[in-house]
């Protein structure tokens, strides 16, 4: 049960991990980690963007994007030709690649109002909801494409992405639909084990993502969401795999870093392993600069099982204080607050740990609930 | 007709002669044996078969096991006819199995003439054993689901249900009781019970749910506790005359967090008073605090014992406490999830605790086992507590829902490396020890008196098991703890040994891990040494007795009234 804990720190990092993912291409302003208050609203627009740029850059391909029309040669033609859809959907897509969103979307709901079986315009007008920041509008454009084409894997996964924070639920039949249309795409099953977890079905999401990073062994994300996964489901020996793995790809990746460090407090509190610990903590901040709520959580930790309790508060304030569904951080801070014979503090610290597990986390007490509790 | 007194008159008789009466002065007795570094190739051997324990819980349908046949059974040792042989109590599902010591190591199945007319009826789960009206015969709580029965030791190898009126009934059909307790929280010199409660769990709640399997499939399987409301334990004060009262409110013990499997009372700050501390599955855990005149707190959270170390709330079920590292405070030890680690909370002194058991080397291996039973237990003489965890999964099916997980799971033996460290010693401890099973509850108890403690496991899936230590023979002492009647266990009493280097700690308890009950005999290993340079007694009423130079490799007996040590065998 507790897991869904780490299930809240988890979509912080995920919502990190996608901010880096799509920065080369992004038109949107870069998402800050520590701004707190919505991260759901962060993750939705991290995954449109994600999603704008896929099912762009498909969109473009399907029509032939690689010709050599130029674009006065498309407005011409839809113009002379204002009842024929593919004219209107290649102006509209050309448009589009170019970011001129605003002027490509009457012309691609021209042309699935001219062809109302076709799902590519519905796909198209998708990329420029989510450009434009209106993921519920693009979940409908997209659940109107995979109607039209239910055998369409990208629609399905991109679909799920976009329900994965709006409904977990409808993401994960989204995604697991994806996987099914295409056992191969990698994207998808790490998005169905994300999703998995966030409905805190933390064995299955693991399953889920291991089959991913067999898919994408080089995928340094699919990695690290699978050893925080596993971290918080308590399957060690995978997260210290999955950690591992991360680190030779990237060996300055924060993420897997912190990852790292966290799962060896936990495993092995050894004056060596707390000393490795420290260093890749170390490391970690050192490459963000501003520390996020995870390593102050990490760090304070490291503090606390150095039995340094003074110095592990500031971090977790810090934790809390940047991240609010960080509850564990209310756990260790009651744990500090006890060690330091301060009851009333660890009291308080307790109580919150006790609101914010219930109030931030339903779905783990679901009857079907498989998170690291029971 | 059976005498109690005294209770243990012999095991080997010609011991009994040896040195009858020893005062506080240097005891001289002949060691019953001598010890000997070659134990065993593996410290513990299975005879519960030759022994004669024929109960089967299992094998049963996998396909439709609910959150309450899950749970298992428990397990006790216990003296219920005096004659100085530990008997062994099982709990079935509609009914007890009482088997009495034979003395050959073998046991007869008593049950019918124990239980005359006993109606066969679930639902049976959990049993404590306690003289709770001082008549020097144990008497039995058991706890289970829409039904708890209260037995009176009648004296003449018979227990008469006097339940009824006793105040100690089940609330209703749906009322579940798991783990009991019993101290003495008011110093009154009447034995008190907790009774833990679990969830409401109706015929018209959810009996499964669904869980999506590892190959897509839908499986059904027991739910969480989540998807029930939760229920709270109880405090009963002994009115006395067989009478109960339910004090649960006027203790401060009624804002438990619920879901409750484990209980153990513990003066775990050395203040002669009981203090309280609950296991609670799915939620954080109760440590209650005895302030005096029968009132409690909760100091769970400021003590650092309502999470397990890493932040997470416990799956908490069964616990035990037992001074770990000889430092003269009691530690605490409690069972959790698969997949959490298990907790070891060190007693810092002045109320604090800090969980220990990933330093003590305990956590990694047991991580990916699910705990129910969970004991301090020297198995090896040693003068150190070592951890027996006795494993198995809630989910029958849990190896189409959970990757690497299975139903069966192997007990695990942690061997303390001085206070410090433990390593895992369950390949030392033998196949039968490590044989996969459906763990539930565990007893601890000498069952044949040669001065190494013995286990007695529930199968949930099968037999039980009677784990016969034969490992290291090192030196031993036991000790019987009476109260001023000279008939009744002294619980609560605080017993500190010093042999050589070490300085042990003991209590006299009438609990047990998850639904069980160990003998309450105090053990000590005693490592190489000969005997124990003292052994001082606080008794419950704060009085205080010392013994010096007391020979090793022997059972005593010692009763407030009298002041000295009687050597049983």
């Amino acid at each position: 049960m507790l897991a869904a804990n780490y299930g809240n720190m988890g979509s912080t990092q995920r919502s990190k991990t996608r901010s880096k993912d799509v920065k080369p291409v992004s038109r949107q302003a870069p998402v800050k980690p520590e701004a707190a208050p919505s991260f759901r609203r962060i993750g939705l627009v991290v995954a449109a963007i994600a999603i704008a740029i896929a099912l762009g850059i498909r969109v473009w391909h399907d029509r032939g994007g690689a010709r050599k029309a130029t674009l006065a040669e498309l407005e011409q033609r839809a113009h002379s030709h204002p009842e024929d859809e593919q004219a209107q959907l290649d102006l509209g897509n050309a448009l589009l690649n170019l970011h001129r969103d605003q002027e490509a979307e009457p012309v691609l709901k021209a042309a699935a109002t001219l062809s109302p079986s076709d799902p590519l315009p519905l796909d198209a007008l998708a990329v420029v909801a989510a450009d434009q920041n209106r993921p519920g509008r693009a979940i409908r454009y997209l659940r109107q494409s995979v109607r039209l084409n239910p055998n369409d894997s990208n629609a399905w996964r991109s679909l799920g992405r976009l329900l994965e924070h709006v409904d977990a639920k409808l993401a994960m039949q989204a995604l697991a639909r994806a996987t099914e249309l295409n056992p191969k795409d990698a994207v998808a099953w790490r998005e169905l084990g994300n999703t998995e977890r966030d409905l805190g079905r933390y064995g299955v999401g693991i399953e889920h993502l291991q089959r991913a990073f067999a898919l994408a062994p080089n995928d340094l994300e699919t990695a690290n969401r699978l050893g925080d996964t596993a971290l918080a489901y308590g399957s060690f020996v995978v997260a210290k795999q999955a950690y591992d793995h991360a680190l030779a790809l990237a060996p300055n990746d924060p993420q897997a870093l912190l990852g790292s460090a966290h799962l060896t407090l936990q495993t092995d509190p050894s004056p060596s392993g707390i000393a490795q610990a420290g260093s890749q903590i170390d490391r970690a901040i050192a490459i963000q600069r501003t520390p996020t709520a995870y390593a102050h959580l990490v760090r304070g930790r490291y503090n606390m099982v150095r039995h340094n309790y003074r110095q592990a508060i500031p971090d977790l304030k810090a934790a809390v204080q940047m991240d609010p569904h960080i509850g564990i951080a209310h756990s260790y801070l009651s744990q500090v607050y006890a060690a330091l014979g301060q009851a009333e503090l660890a009291r308080k610290e307790s109580a919150l740990f006790d609101i914010d597990r219930h109030v931030a986390s339903p779905s783990e007490s679901g009857p079907s609930s498989q998170g690291a509790g029971r | 007709m059976i005498s109690f007194t005294p209770r243990r008159i012999f095991r080997l008789l010609g011991l009994v002669l040896l040195t009858p009466l020893i005062g506080c002065h240097h005891a001289q007795t002949q060691p019953l044996f001598t010890p000997s570094n070659q134990p065993a190739p593996h410290w513990y051997r299975d005879v519960a078969s030759s022994a004669g324990l024929d109960l089967r819980w299992g094998p049963r349908d996998p396909a439709n096991l609910t959150i309450l046949d899950e749970m298992g059974f428990g397990c006790a040792f216990l003296d219920y006819d005096g004659d100085g042989k530990l008997d062994i109590l099982l709990v079935a599902k509609d009914h007890l199995e009482l088997y009495r010591n034979k003395g050959d190591a073998t046991f007869e199945n008593v049950t019918d003439k124990a239980f005359p007319n006993a109606p066969r009826k679930p639902y049976l789960m959990g049993c404590s054993v306690c003289d709770y009206d001082a008549d020097g015969k144990p008497d039995l709580f058991v706890s289970g689901y829409g039904r708890t029965i209260l037995y009176h030791n009648e004296g003449n190898g018979t227990f008469k249900d006097v339940t009824a009126g006793s105040g100690l009934e089940a609330s209703g059909s749906y009322d579940w009781t798991t783990s009991a307790c019993w101290a003495d929280i008011d110093g009154d010199g009447k034995p008190d019970l907790y009774v833990c409660r679990y969830v409401r769990f109706t015929p018209s709640s959810q009996q499964l749910c669904q869980y999506e399997g590892l190959d897509g499939s839908v499986v059904s399987s027991s739910c969480t506790p989540a998807a029930y409301p939760s229920e709270r334990g109880s405090l009963y004060h002994n009115e006395g005359g067989g009478k109960f009262r339910d004090i649960t409110q006027e203790s401060g013990l009624a804002d438990t967090h619920g879901d409750g499997l484990g209980c153990m009372f513990c003066d775990f700050n050395n203040d002669g008073k009981p203090d309280l501390y609950v296991a609670n599955d799915t939620r954080p855990a109760d440590l209650f605090l005895n302030l005096g005149n029968g009132r409690f707190k909760d100091i769970a959270a400021e003590s650092g014992t309502a999470y397990a170390g890493d932040g997470k709330i416990m799956s908490g079920m069964g616990i035990d406490w037992g001074d770990y590292d000889n430092d003269g405070k009691f530690d605490l030890l409690v069972s959790n999830f698969s997949n959490q680690l298990k907790a070891l909370f060190h007693n810092q002194g002045h109320n604090v605790f800090i969980d220990e058991a990933g330093t003590s080397g305990i956590a990694l291996p047991s991580v990916d086992r699910l705990t129910f039973g969970a004991n301090f237990v020297d198995v090896d003489n040693d003068g150190w507590l070592d951890i027996v965890l006795v494993n198995g999964h809630v989910w029958s099916l849990a190896d189409r829902i959970q990757n690497a997980m299975t139903y069966y799971q192997s007990a695990q033996l942690f061997h303390n490396e001085g206070g410090q460290r433990f390593t895992d010693l369950t390949a030392q401890a033998g196949p039968d020890f490590a044989r996969k099973i459906v763990g539930r509850g565990v007893a601890v108890g000498d069952y044949d008196g040669d001065g190494r403690e013995d286990l007695l496991v529930v199968n949930a899936e099968g037999a039980p098991l009677l784990l016969h230590n034969e490992g290291p023979r090192n030196h031993f002492l036991e000790l019987r703890c009476l109260g001023p009647n000279g008939k009744s266990d002294a619980l609560g009493a605080r017993v500190t040994l010093k042999a050589g280097k070490l300085t042990q700690v003991r209590e006299v308890r009438a609990a047990g891990t998850y639904l069980s009950c160990n003998f309450p005999d105090l053990h000590f290993g005693l490592g190489d040494s000969q005997k124990a340079d003292e052994i001082s007694i606080r008794w419950p009423d704060g009085k205080t007795v010392s013994f010096q130079s007391v020979a090793a490799n022997h059972a005593y007996l010692v009763s407030e009234a009298e002041g000295r040590l009687r050597v049983e065998r």
